[in-house]
């Protein structure tokens, strides 16, 4: 993944270039097509594109973690429609590299080396302009810890972080700018081998982890929860208005530090277990994973209100 | 430390001048830069898979 560092370095050296753009690649960056580098790289020299995104095609049920939080809630605050906003792959104006340049100077005086999520963001904040470019296939860089608790705490506490930082900017309405590439309609081959795993992890949760989802979920959540643990594992699902709040409640959770956030974001991994178990499922019965997860997305923006409430006074949640 | 024509695990550049487009490459082993630098070669076809190694390729550093 692309590191403050190297937005620091790269505005220096295209300074000293006097580039008009930049293009910035991380691991596995062979794998990008010429047409989609040349596409990349045209969009910024366009001059209207501050920020050029690639959209990936990944292979079927993969890059979940962006799809049940990281997009939807980035999304929702900022007002992008940046599907993986997870970047490894970035155009850059030089305005743009100078502002993120600027930010990721702060991050490494901050010693915040691991901060990931925060160019896209960045680009809201200062009203550029973002865009997205279909590239294709790539290789994805593995992680050197497949662990998804690691994974997921680490991608997961760099956006909260982010949330935090940027409170002003997101609790004001934004609004999301119409859709320019067309969903995604593909069905996606079965993949519900492991969902009986997962929806039994989370129900030996749903009995074991009460005393930490008390502090954090409000009791009609807790409740909704119990009842979908009772389903069968083939008839599992999340509503994706109850996974909003519980991803909502989370944040507001991990800046008041309600508890220890390394404990609060394992916390969140069996509940994220049960929204990839209902999402195979849905998708299995016939629904583009795509369409669900603009389902999901959509959710966040609606109840976007939820969380701006919450924030601002969170002592009234369990009223 | 600035050296010519060379790439690194860490992060390596490479400038296509006659685009004005600087490339920065992060955390990508040599053997795959080789392979970005002969598709974005491709991509600028101005450059050419040979000036992107000698004319366009002229400066890259490690950091």
């Amino acid at each position: 993944m692309l590191k403050p560092a190297d937005f620091v370095n790269a505005f220096e050296i295209a300074r000293e270039q006097q580039a008009r753009a930049i293009l910035m690649l991380g691991p596995g960056a062979h794998s990008l097509k010429p047409q989609a580098l040349r596409e990349l790289a045209n969009a910024v020299f366009s001059g209207s594109i501050d920020l050029a995104v690639p959209r990936y095609t990944l292979p079927p049920h993969s890059g979940l973690i962006n799809s049940a939080i990281l997009y939807p809630l980035t999304r929702a605050l900022f007002a992008t429609r940046t599907r993986f906003p997870l970047t490894i792959d970035l155009g850059l104006s030089i305005r743009m590299a100078e502002r993120l340049a600027t930010v990721g100077k702060r991050f490494a005086a901050a010693n915040q080396d691991d901060a990931l999520l925060w160019p896209v963001n960045e680009a809201a904040v200062a009203a550029f302009q973002v865009d997205e470019v279909e590239v294709g296939t790539r290789d994805v860089p593995q992680p050197s810890d497949p662990d998804i608790n690691a994974i997921l705490q680490l991608v997961t506490g760099s956006l909260f972080a982010e949330i935090e930082s940027k409170a002003t900017f997101w609790q004001r309405p934004r609004r999301l700018p119409a859709p320019r590439l067309q969903l995604d309609e593909t069905l996606l081959s079965d993949g519900t081998a492991d969902v009986p795993r997962m929806v039994e992890a989370f129900r030996l949760a749903n009995s074991n982890l009460q005393e930490i989802w008390c502090l954090v979920l409000p009791p009609n959540s807790l409740l909704a929860l119990k009842r979908i643990s009772a389903l069968d594992a083939g008839m599992f699902r999340m509503p994706e208005n109850l996974w909003a709040r519980i991803i909502f409640d989370f944040v507001v959770a991990y800046r008041l530090r309600t508890i220890n956030r390394g404990h609060l974001l394992g916390a969140l991994i069996p509940l994220y277990l049960a929204w990839v178990a209902g999402h195979l499922n849905v998708t299995a019965s016939g629904m583009p994973s795509e369409r669900h997860i603009e389902a999901v997305a959509a959710a966040f923006e609606a109840d976007k209100s939820y969380l701006v409430a919450r924030w601002r006074w969170p002592d009234r949640f369990n009223s | 430390m600035t050296t010519e024509n060379s790439t690194s695990a860490e992060t390596a550049t490479i400038d296509l001048t006659t685009a004005d487009l600087l490339v920065v490459g992060s955390a990508i082993p040599p053997e795959e830069f080789e392979a970005v630098l002969a598709n974005l070669a491709e991509a600028f076809p101005d450059c050419g898979t040979t000036a992107a190694r000698s004319q366009c390729a002229r400066k890259s550093a490690h950091h």
